[in-house]
């Protein structure tokens, strides 16, 4: 069975084979196809031989600091458009393996494999494998020209004697890494130098001592190399919070045992109360709180860049060494937060990296949405709070609108009444003339009749009351001044009213009576309108009678308990009435039958009515005539007071 | 300024003050007046024989003044009418004047100007009344006259002379002198000026046929 199905796989896998090998020769023997119509292809341009890199890693490539440099010199290196390379990787490792013990047996393989195959280019990387190029360049890889980097400039010496020789060297800035634990915290007063056994080990902390050879002022450096890492570990975590940690490398301890020198770093970092300071940004992320680095991107970028100077520069051309590229400041934000060290505290141009998840970062859309949402929310409610002012002004406009055009129609009533308020007027000042005219012949006489004096001052007074109550009853109409709601005897206003148009009436031969059925009855009314529209209704019924005969002309205004509530205030004439289709419109403004009018007085009196929330209805009585009735609500059931008030 | 103490007038309007008011100005003006609410008090109890005038308010419930001077104007005996008025308007002025007001006058008069159309209307009134009782003594006297002497009367009247008279008659000259004797005697005239004139003064009154 297995054997079986090993077989079938097989045979599917030589027929894929098979299919792939003919189909070109399939593509050019396709039938209907003439040979002379495919165009000859134009000489493919003879491909660029590529050039053969080969990096020797004098360390572990797999290191995350060489992972990072190698990605972006190869990034660097096989952009598009660039010449072809092909990269061959060797390690010399070494950081543990000491160069005595294999430098021999490492030369005679990398003799044998190489033996055939040409190499334009060595990227030595770091001391040791620089050092090993210069040395069996000739031998191994005799066209080659070396690129270095990752050196530190101590290594550098023999380069300046070398041709075909660049690269970038590597400055680790230790001063700028105290100088920034200083900066964090000024009370910074030991700063502890950790560093590990093998040969780049000692590298980096004999670089560390040159730079820190005379440290700032206030400041004790203590170098840590001479333990075993759980040792270190275990030493500090009993640092204080105001000690800092320089790291260097721990490639190996005390104890000959290999370590990777950021899994170190993690250890320290975490049992240590005092914050680590390093030089190299692979460090970022492993427990160093900030540092002056030299990036290894960066620095791959740098090497890629000088091969491409070394290759297309003309044969025994020198491309002089690289300088060190300027360190630059990183940080860790949550390790400056866990040491409770100031972030402001940075220089300007500090990288600062693991900021801590603002909202913003996390929940960037659902924050927009929200804010969307607020900010559309809030454009809202002020667009419809300046739509309810704008609004409202306008409801106060129409209400003083309304206000002044119903004072003046009471005008323009009054007008209408003068003829007649200037009779009454005359009836009281024509007797107390012929009162006074009396007294004065009275008092000529050689005896005075007192009796006949009192009696006519009496009368004089009771004239003057006569005179002045028309002139009240007057004023209230054609008063513009507040107008308030309070409470009206209707049943005392209905009489009022046919007081001031009696005269009125009787100018026009018309009899006008009013009836009620209880002596008294209270709305919450505005006097003066509920007057007009009691005098515009009755001057229409007036009106409406001009051609009947004097002796029907009569005008009756009855008051009385509403069944439904309120009161209901019914004027009724003996007139022609309403025709039909005038019905439908007598209320509506510039509505006329007659020929003077000017169609706004049932159209104001509709519009008071309404403001106090009564009703205004006219029908025909069933003896003929018009019948107008008003109705209004009881007291409480007054709505929003119609509170206007014209010009004052 | 005082008038003749059987002077009445008639003080007719509806509005009381004023009413009243006016009455007291011509009574401690020495006038003897009478008031009335309406047209129609008025005509209820119309003045007889008296000389006087009637104060009328033109507007008043039920007749208005211009009525009720149309209905005394069908009187024998009608009173000189001032009208007293609250609105002076043009129409209702003419129409009264034409229908023989004495005066229109508009509230609130001046006691003084009151006074004065009373006056001129009692002293009209006095001149109708004196008129009206000459010709009523013409009358009594005409109507005493036999058939024959109110045929002398026309001739003499229309200047025939006794002859024409005598021959258009029928009958004798001297007869005709004897009836023209007996008609001068009872219509109390010294000439035959004085007859044409109390002839004339029956034919405006419209007694004489």
């Amino acid at each position: 069975m297995k054997r079986g199905s090993r077989g079938r796989h097989a045979g599917v896998a030589w027929a894929l084979c098979a299919a792939l090998a003919v189909s070109p020769a399939l593509a050019q023997t396709t039938p209907g196809v003439p040979a002379h119509a495919v165009a000859p292809a134009p000489a493919p341009a003879p491909a660029p031989v590529p050039w053969h890199v080969l990096v020797l890693n004098a360390s572990d490539p797999t290191l995350p600091a060489f992972i990072q440099l190698d990605t972006a010199m190869r990034g660097a290196l096989t952009a598009p458009g660039r010449h072809p390379v092909e990269i061959f990787t060797e390690t010399l490792d070494m950081f543990r393996f000491p160069r005595e013990q294999v430098e021999a047996q490492l030369r005679a393989l990398l003799a044998a494999k190489y033996a055939r195959e040409h190499i334009d280019v060595v990227v030595a990387v770091a001391g040791p494998a620089l050092e090993f190029a210069l040395a069996h360049r000739a031998e191994l890889w005799p066209a080659a020209r070396i690129v270095f980097h990752s050196v530190v400039p101590g290594e550098l010496e023999r380069v300046r004697r070398e041709p075909r020789v660049t690269g970038i060297p590597v400055r680790y800035d230790y001063t700028g890494a105290v100088d920034l634990a200083r900066r964090l915290d000024p009370a910074t007063r030991r700063v502890v130098v950790i560093g590990g056994t093998s040969d780049y080990d000692r590298t980096m902390i004999d670089e560390a001592r040159r730079q820190l050879a005379t440290p700032p002022p206030g400041v004790a450096i203590e170098y840590w190399t001479a333990a075993d890492v759980n040792q270190l570990v275990a030493d500090a975590a009993r640092l204080g919070r105001h000690d800092a940690i320089l790291y260097t490398t721990v490639f190996r301890d005390t104890t000959g045992r290999t370590f990777i020198p950021r899994e170190v770093l993690r250890r320290v970092a975490t049992a240590s109360p005092a914050p680590v300071f390093s030089v190299m940004d692979t460090y970022l992320g492993a427990g160093m709180t900030a540092g002056s680095v030299d990036g290894f991107a960066d620095r791959g970028r740098r090497t890629a860049d000088a091969i491409q100077m070394l290759m297309s520069s003309p044969p025994g051309t020198e491309v002089p060494v690289y300088g060190a590229a300027p360190a630059r400041c990183i940080a860790d934000a949550s390790n400056l937060l866990a040491h409770r060290l100031p972030q402001d505290a940075l220089p300007d141009d500090c990288a600062v990296a693991f900021e801590p998840p603002s909202l913003w970062r996390e929940y960037r859309w659902y924050v927009i949405a929200a804010l969307t949402a607020v900010i559309g929310q809030a454009l809202l409610i002020v667009a419809l709070v300046l739509q309810r002012r704008a609004r409202r002004r306008a409801e106060v406009d129409a209400r003083h609108r309304r206000a002044e055009l119903a004072h003046a129609s009471r005008l323009a009533l009054a007008g209408e009444l003068t003829a007649s308020i200037a009779h009454e007027m005359n009836q009281p000042l024509g007797a107390m003339l012929a009162n006074a005219g009396a007294a004065e012949k009275l008092l000529e006489a050689r005896e005075v009749d007192r009796n006949e004096l009192v009696a006519i001052v009496d009368d004089i007074r009771r004239d003057s009351l006569r005179a002045r109550d028309i002139i009240v009853r007057v004023r209230g109409l054609v008063t513009a001044g507040e107008v308030a709601r309070e409470e009206v005897d209707l049943v005392a206003l209905v009489a009022d009213t046919v007081r001031l148009i009696g005269g009125e009436a009787r100018r026009r031969q018309a009899v006008l009576a009013w009836t009620s059925g209880v002596p008294t009855l209270v709305a919450h009314v505005d006097r003066i309108q509920v007057q007009q529209v009691i005098v515009i209704l009755c001057m229409n019924a007036l009106d409406a009678m001009a051609e009947v005969p004097v002796s029907r002309r009569r005008v009756t205004i009855d008051v009385q308990r509403a069944a439904r509530g309120g009161v209901d205030i019914v004027v009724a004439d003996q007139g022609p009435g309403i025709a039909p289709d005038a019905l439908p419109h007598i209320f509506d403004s510039f509505f006329s039958t007659k020929r003077q009018g000017m169609g706004l007085g049932l159209s104001i009196a509709r519009s008071i009515v309404d403001a106090h929330g009564g009703k205004l209805d006219a029908t025909n009585g069933e003896a003929g005539g018009a019948r107008f009735t008003l109705h209004l609500p009881p007291a409480a059931a007054a709505p929003d007071a119609w509170t206007a008030a014209g010009p004052r | 300024m005082s008038a003749s103490a059987a002077a009445v007038v008639h003080v007719v309007d509806d509005d009381a003050s004023m009413r009243t008011g006016v009455a007291r100005l011509l009574r401690v003006h020495g006038y003897d007046v009478r008031e009335y609410t309406s047209a129609g008090h008025f005509l209820l109890a119309p003045p007889r024989d008296h000389a006087g005038c009637i104060l009328l308010d033109l507007s008043m419930p039920g007749p208005s003044g211009l009525e009720l001077q149309a209905a005394l104007a069908e009187l024998p005996s009608s009173l000189p009418i001032v009208f007293l008025t609250g609105r002076g308007d043009v129409a209702s002025s003419v129409r009264a004047m034409k229908a023989g007001a004495v005066d229109f006058l508009t509230k609130p008069v001046d006691p003084e100007l009151l006074l004065q159309a009373v006056q001129t209307a009692l002293a009209r009134g006095e001149v109708a009344r004196r008129d009206g009782a000459a010709r009523a003594a013409a009358q009594r006297a005409y109507a005493q006259l036999t058939e024959r002497e109110r045929q002398v009367l026309a001739g003499v009247v229309a200047g025939q002379l006794n002859k024409q008279i005598a021959a258009v008659l029928g009958i004798a000259e001297r007869t005709v002198k004897m009836h023209r004797a007996q008609v001068m005697q009872k219509m109390d005239v010294a000439s035959v000026a004085d007859l044409v004139r109390l002839m004339s003064t029956l034919e405006r009154g419209g007694g004489a046929r």
